[in-house]
């Protein structure tokens, strides 16, 4: 009797704290996804009165939709590229600030900042900016100074159109996952990387050996965010290039946005993204249970 | 000083939420003053349109019609913006409907004429100022749906002042008159072409004004719906050397350049020609109020006189069946049909009203005249985009960047144009 009454207290807490924050994430994330899925099954073109269900046929459409497919190519190709950059660089400009480097503490904060406020600036603008760039301002220091190597088309291409977004999207994102690496580099207690030191590692083993490993937690965390932004990539695809030239840089977002919105089929569109959904869900749950094997606990 | 500077700042937020957040519409209403006899019921009636360059002047042109009916207000509103065609479609949706909205003709129209959400006109007595081709537009199955209220236009726009500089005294009519035009004004040092290859629905119109003087379009449309056609045909083959004669004489990185750019460059007189609709003039206009400019067809064989414009309707207005303000509604239609009123929407917004003994806007040198005589000869196609399947426009555009960027050749571009119109019937 004692016990039981204190357990149910104890749950009527737990659901008292839970329940607000459940209840927006049921009213803004799963009422639309449910919404979304009963689309999928229906040709609705986004004007008509009545829905008609026509079951899984959206979905069997979407195998042979090679627009589709080469939209996932794309978005996996851009991933893959922005999560390793960013993450390589981020880390590298963390180590450099946390490093003996800069010896000024006042230096350090203003060069975080400096490289952080990209991140407050809108997708749309950052876009705008980058593009302003590669077209006229490029342009006009290879008139103007004739600096050669910077007379390259880059929407001209797909390699450039993508290392344009990228370019951009890299930009924009880094100072983020710096500051997750800075406070991961800073929870690392000095003893032990004395104590490595004087055991013999020095330099880039004591990076590889004993830091990396002591900032796995930051590591898993910008992982995860950095791939799922990865594939949910819009704004600036679409601003900049519009999926151009020639669909090189049509990621997954792009296409269902254009299924739905600009070719009016609202029940393919959905049925698309609850796919692109289901992707994320599964890449996440894989990499959580890989990475969460390799943390080290101190 | 901190409470001081916290004060300050507090009170210039506020100052700038009350300025942020006072937007009340102008109502423009006189107050209802009964004249003669019977008081008349005050009626207010809301109309939607998209375009975003003629959100003030349609305003003074509705205050005029208030001056004359001072019991009926008209609200026009810009629902959704940029997002107007889906955003109709979700108000409609939910309940919210207006009195009398714009959409575009051919198959936009048809789809709400399917769907029951337009008024059917081909009784009203205004629809007889309305010029045949304009009516074709909304002729769904013999039945005519909507008031077609502008005509654009599509074709070369030539800088007048360029052509001069470089010795130029006739406008090209075929495509070898068009490659020596531009031999000519390289020479001068002028660009001959102003392209946008960015922008993916500059080469939609290019395409566009090629394929629709190549061949009947809804015959075209039908034939491919069965799969009993092909882009691939002898005339769009010669129509295409245009496209390549574009691409080689045309403004540096031309995947770089977007619209505004385009239009920049024209209307600097940097270069002399650009391909695009009338749509562009206030563009051109506000970096060159004094832009004198010229209006051609693009030539799509060696005959002259063969070339034609493109010319179709792109605003309708129509009426919503179950608005309250049916007969208000017919009778502002009406009123905008009255020849008073078409040249204020020609002064004011630019317009063209495809009515008879309508007067073309000024503006951008003779653009409009040069259009109109083409118009009154009957001698116009449409714009491929409005038969075309929905959002077949976008993967054209794609895949005219892939051609321009020298990732297809022609027959590759006809295959992919043929395989994507199938995916979009589907």
């Amino acid at each position: 009797m004692h016990i039981n009454s204190k357990k149910i207290r104890d749950t009527i807490s737990f659901y008292q704290f839970v329940l607000p924050a459940l209840l927006v994430y049921a009213m803004f994330f799963l009422i639309p996804l449910a919404g979304g899925f009963i689309l999928s099954l229906t040709d609705w073109n986004g004007i008509s009165k009545e829905l008609n269900f026509i079951g899984l046929k959206n979905y069997l459409n979407i195998l042979d939709d090679t627009r589709f497919l080469n939209s996932l190519k794309t978005t996996l190709k851009l991933t893959v590229s922005f999560v390793v950059i960013v993450n390589v660089l981020s880390l590298l400009v963390a180590f450099l600030l946390d490093s003996e480097l800069i010896k000024s503490k006042k230096r350090k904060h203003f060069y975080r900042g400096v490289i952080f406020v990209p991140h407050s600036i809108s997708l749309i603008i950052v876009a705008f900016i980058w593009q302003f760039t590669f077209t006229k301002v490029y342009s006009n220091l290879v008139n103007e100074l004739g600096l050669g190597f910077l007379d390259i088309s880059w929407f001209g291409n797909s390699t450039g159109a993508i290392a344009a977004v990228l370019i951009a999207m890299i930009w924009q994102s880094l100072g983020y996952y710096m500051v997750v690496y800075v406070a991961g580099l800073q929870t690392i207690d000095p003893n032990l990387l004395e104590a490595a030191e004087i055991d013999g590692a020095k330099g880039l083993k004591k990076t590889i050996y004993i830091t990396l490993p002591l900032i796995t937690s930051s590591i898993i965390v910008n992982l995860f965010i950095s791939i799922i932004t990865g594939f949910k990539s819009f704004d600036i695809v679409f601003q900049m290039t519009s999926g151009g030239p020639n669909n090189a840089t049509n990621v997954v977002a792009l296409d269902i946005y254009q299924e739905a919105f600009l070719t009016q089929r609202y029940g393919y569109g959905s049925a698309k993204a609850i796919i692109l959904c289901i992707l994320v869900i599964v890449l996440t749950y894989f990499q959580l249970k890989f990475f969460k094997s390799r943390e080290v606990e101190m | 000083m901190k409470r001081v500077v916290a004060f300050v700042l507090m009170t210039m937020m506020l100052l700038v939420f009350t300025a942020c957040g006072g937007n009340a519409p102008q109502q423009g209403a006189e107050s209802n003053q009964a004249e003669t006899g019977t008081p008349e019921k005050k009626v207010t009636l809301k109309l939607w349109q998209w375009r975003q360059e003629i959100v003030e002047s349609l305003e003074e042109v509705l205050n005029e019609y208030t001056k004359q009916n001072p019991n009926v207000t008209v609200i026009s509103e810009r629902p959704g913006g940029e997002e107007y065609e889906l955003t109709v479609k979700a108000m409609i949706a939910s309940g919210e409907n207006p009195d009398v909205f714009a959409v575009r003709a051919w198959s936009q129209t048809k789809e709400y004429a399917d769907a029951g959400q337009v008024l059917e006109f081909t009784n009203e007595p205004f629809m007889s100022v309305v010029s045949d081709f304009a009516k074709e537009t909304v002729n769904i199955d013999g039945k005519l749906y909507g008031l077609p209220m502008q005509v654009d236009g599509g074709g070369i726009i030539y800088n007048k002042k360029v052509f001069e500089e470089a010795g130029i005294t006739k406008p090209p009519e075929t495509i070898s008159e068009l490659e020596q035009v531009c031999e000519q004004l390289k020479s001068k040092g002028f660009i001959p072409f102003a392209v946008a290859h960015k922008d993916w629905w500059t080469l939609r119109e290019l395409f566009s004004y090629l394929h629709t003087q190549t061949t009947d379009l809804i015959e075209f449309s039908k034939a491919m719906n069965v799969g009993n056609e092909s882009f691939k045909n002898p005339k769009i083959d010669e129509a295409m050397r245009v496209v390549d004669i574009i691409n080689e004489n045309c403004n540096e990185k031309p995947m770089d350049s977007d619209y505004n750019n385009a239009c920049a460059l024209i209307a600097q007189g940097k270069a002399a020609m650009m391909v695009q609709g009338l749509w562009s003039i206030p563009v051109i206009e506000r970096v060159n109020p004094d832009f004198d400019g010229g209006f051609i067809p693009v030539p799509v064989s060696d005959t002259a006189g063969e070339a034609r414009l493109s010319a179709d309707i792109t605003v309708v207005f129509h009426i919503y069946p179950e608005s309250e303000n049916i007969e208000e509604s017919k009778k502002l239609l009406e009123w905008f049909t009255q020849k008073e009123t078409a040249k204020l929407f020609a002064e004011k917004c630019g317009f063209l009203p495809p009515f008879e003994n309508a007067t073309p806007p000024k503006g951008g040198g003779s653009v409009w005249n040069d259009m109109v005589v083409h118009v009154e000869k009957g001698n116009v196609v449409p714009f491929g985009y409005s038969i075309w399947p929905t959002g077949f426009d976008a993967q054209l555009g794609q895949i005219m960047q892939g051609y321009c960027t020298g990732e297809y050749d022609k027959d590759q571009l006809y295959k992919q144009l043929d395989d994507t119109w199938k995916s979009f019937i589907k």
